[in-house]
């Protein structure tokens, strides 16, 4: 699946992103990139991704496990879990209020 | 390994080294399997546009040693190298630090060059001459005037890649 950047429906917060795909289970860059695809259709770029991935190691929200083959796998922490958990609700809201508005059925 | 691939591996020299030496590795592993385009490599220079700007990569490390970024973790006086413990003050700048002293050796020299200015100002090497000044203070002069030419140095030469 390929989209462009102005094309409509692309969700573009890569910290969220990465914080769903591993709310799955740990992850290294690779497999996070392929995941996020095909769950938000969204291709994150390697810099986009590492800049977020720092972002999140600094705030404590992810951490690295031991690499692989020089692949690090991530997994989320518990801060991290409960920063998704909080911001999920609030994007839903969001999401289903815009719908309503557009008057498009929400559980379409 | 493909010609843009190999171009995106030598786009990472372009993050700070501290960055590179946590996230290089890795980073490498991931372009070799990614399906590199124009678009990865634009977003690699605004990543490293973006790490460099990040206050905890930020620093002239890139023409450093390695023993030399240890030594940066522990603040210093940018002008007469004395650490953070030896100085009853250290006062951050855009990448430099100074200590209490060398505030007031500044003082010191601004004070005697304004006293010295209607005379020949041009000795460059400070209160070299004269009685006034100790040995120790013509020392620390050059000290710290070798310091000042290296951080101009430094800021003024290209990163090294």
């Amino acid at each position: 699946m390929r989209r462009r950047y102005s094309e409509p429906g692309r969700f573009s917060d890569p910290s969220l992103l990465i914080l769903s795909s591993l709310a799955s289970g740990p992850k290294h860059g690779y497999a996070m990139i392929q995941d996020i695809e095909e769950f938000s259709g969204t291709r994150l770029e390697p810099g986009t991704l590492y800049g977020a991935i720092a972002r999140l190691e600094r705030r404590g929200w992810i951490a690295p496990l031991e690499a692989q083959n020089r692949r690090r796998p991530y997994a989320l922490t518990a801060a991290g879990g409960q920063a998704l958990r909080s911001q999920l609700p609030t994007l839903h809201r969001v999401a289903t209020t815009g719908l309503q508005r557009l008057g498009i059925n929400s559980s379409r | 390994m493909s010609r843009r691939v190999w171009l995106a591996t030598k786009l990472l020299r372009l993050y700070p080294k501290r960055w590179r030496e946590r996230y290089g590795p890795e980073m490498t592993a991931l372009l070799e399997e990614h399906i590199v385009r124009l678009r990865t490599l634009v977003d690699l220079i605004a990543g490293a546009v973006d790490a460099r700007i990040h206050p905890t990569y930020r620093c002239q490390e890139g023409s450093m040693s390695r023993s030399r970024q240890e030594q940066r973790r522990y603040t210093r006086c940018s002008f007469c190298g004395k650490g953070q413990d030896q100085v009853k003050k250290l006062v951050a700048g855009p990448g430099v630090y100074i200590c209490n002293m060398c505030i007031e050796l500044c003082n010191e020299v601004l004070a005697e060059d304004s006293h010295l200015s209607g005379g020949a100002s041009k000795t460059q090497g400070g209160p070299h001459d004269g009685g006034a000044s100790p040995p120790r203070r013509s020392r620390r002069w050059r000290v710290s005037l070798r310091n000042w030419l290296r951080i101009l140095w430094r800021s003024s030469a290209p990163q090294a890649t």
